[in-house]
């Protein structure tokens, strides 16, 4: 899979994101194969099992600024709405809101698996 | 301006974003990375000559942005330190207290290179710039100073010239003078207490103890035999003539050196019994500062040749003084003439040799 196509499976916003990696396609990519690594989404994953709402709600947080970083918007705005629920005490709305994080993530590796 | 690369200090838990903020900055400036706020404020101390600017992350383990900031803000560290917080964070209350604590400006994630590269940069350029004028300031303040005092003693010594006095004798009297008042201060620093700025004043004003004798006749000034009491009595108007010169020039009146000046030049013959002259002022009413050149100016002219006498050696003229052979002084002053003999013998060798203090 090429840099184009998986930007277009996942959302991302290539020409945004590569100015933000001075037009360097192998910068981008080199930061990308760099995203299973970060340890947000694992640690996401730990808070929401231990019904741990201020976890949660840092995992959120940071892993939507490295989403945000990487252009991946999807992830950025379901991370989004996460930290909000968490924030506004509508924990009920939680387990739905982290499968769509979950579903987002995966799709991501699995994209990056074949770059 | 700075020719060395200056450093910067990022930090942020998630590898990936000091990654990229390194990217950006790593051209222009040397790099710093922390992973949380406790490792940030050790790299912080570890540069006390500073950093150009620190990129702080705010959500983070161990100690998180706010509370390093809160942190510098203890340590007084933000007025030189530029922090910026950097955050994915756009709920405006978090903003607005991340401004509150002292952050220069707050960049949202994500970042995009070019604007953060000019907010960040124009920052650091302009409390370069601060910096910079600040430190020319300073040194042209001391020029100043040094200028100001260069030129009062000119003025003594071409004053002092007439009664075959040299420059030298200006520079020991505030030699001297500053010896004798800093053992005061270590004696009773209770009473004693005396700034950089005003001891340098006290100083000039010492070297023009004698501004006055201007206006005294040669003939009396350099009569080599004893005065007579009428010519005795001229010459003690050596101190209300110094005033009087003093006064006639504006300029002079609004330097705050003038009120130490008046002070010295008309009081440094007083005595602590009262016998001493103008004024006949007696004790405490002699301020301490006039005291102190009447005593220099006393073991100087002892030690010294005069027209009217040969010099005397160091032992001697500390003995006459405390003896009591040249008039009554403050006990305490005797006692510091005492502690300090050996070094006032010392320092008027050392401006014998040098020709200058």
């Amino acid at each position: 899979m090429d840099l184009n196509t998986m930007a277009q499976t996942l959302g991302l916003d290539l020409t945004g994101t590569l100015a933000r990696f001075g037009g360097s396609e192998a910068l981008l990519v080199r930061f990308l194969k760099k995203f299973p690594q970060d340890g947000s989404f694992a640690a996401l994953c730990a808070a929401v099992e231990q019904g741990d709402m201020q976890g949660v709600e840092h995992a959120a947080h940071t892993l939507k600024g490295v989403a945000a970083n990487l252009g991946l918007e999807r992830l950025k705005e379901h991370s989004d709405a996460l930290v909000a629920a968490v924030r506004k005490g509508e924990t009920e709305g939680v387990p739905a809101l982290f499968s769509q994080v979950r579903e987002d993530h995966a799709a991501i590796l699995s994209a990056l698996e074949k770059l | 301006m700075q020719e060395e690369r200056q450093t910067i200090l990022i930090v942020d838990d998630v590898e990936l974003n000091r990654a990229i903020l390194h990217m950006v900055f790593e051209e222009e400036f040397e790099i710093l990375e922390a992973e949380n706020g406790a490792e940030a404020l050790s790299a912080i101390d570890a540069h006390p000559s500073g950093l150009a600017a620190v990129l702080l992350d705010v959500v983070m383990p161990v100690m998180d942005g706010f509370q390093v900031l809160e942190e510098l803000g203890k340590r007084g560290l933000l007025e030189q330190l530029p922090v910026f917080l950097i955050t994915a964070e756009n709920d405006p209350n978090v903003l607005k207290r991340g401004y509150d604590l002292g952050a220069v400006d707050i960049i949202e994630k994500p970042i995009t290179p070019y604007f953060i590269k000019r907010r960040i940069g124009n920052v650091i350029q302009l409390n370069n710039l601060v910096r910079t004028q600040d430190e020319m300031l300073r040194e042209q303040a001391e020029e100043i100073r040094s200028l100001n005092s260069s030129i009062l003693e000119t003025l003594a010594t071409a004053i002092e010239f007439r009664d075959q006095e040299s420059g030298e004798h200006v520079l020991r009297i505030r030699e001297l003078t500053m010896l004798l008042l800093h053992g005061m201060m270590e004696r009773d620093p209770q009473r004693y207490q005396f700034d950089e700025e005003e001891l340098r004043l006290i100083g000039d004003a010492a070297v023009m103890h004698d501004l006055g004798k201007i206006a005294i006749p040669d003939q009396i000034l350099n009569k080599p035999g004893k005065l007579t009491p009428e010519e005795f009595a001229i010459m003690k108007t050596h101190t209300t003539q110094g005033c009087i010169l003093l006064d006639s020039v504006p300029q002079v009146r609004s330097n705050p050196v003038y009120d130490y000046a008046y002070d010295i030049c008309r009081h440094h013959h007083e005595r602590w019994n009262g016998r001493g002259y103008p004024d006949g002022l007696a004790g405490d009413e002699i301020s301490i500062w006039a005291q102190v050149v009447a005593l220099a100016d006393v073991y100087d002219a002892l030690v010294s040749e005069r027209v009217y006498k040969k010099a005397f050696s160091h032992e001697k003229a500390v003995d006459m003084i405390l003896n009591g052979e040249c008039g009554v002084f403050n006990p305490e002053l005797m006692e510091c003439l005492r502690e300090m003999a050996g070094e006032m013998r010392t320092r008027y060798l050392q401006v014998r040799k040098d020709g200058k203090s």
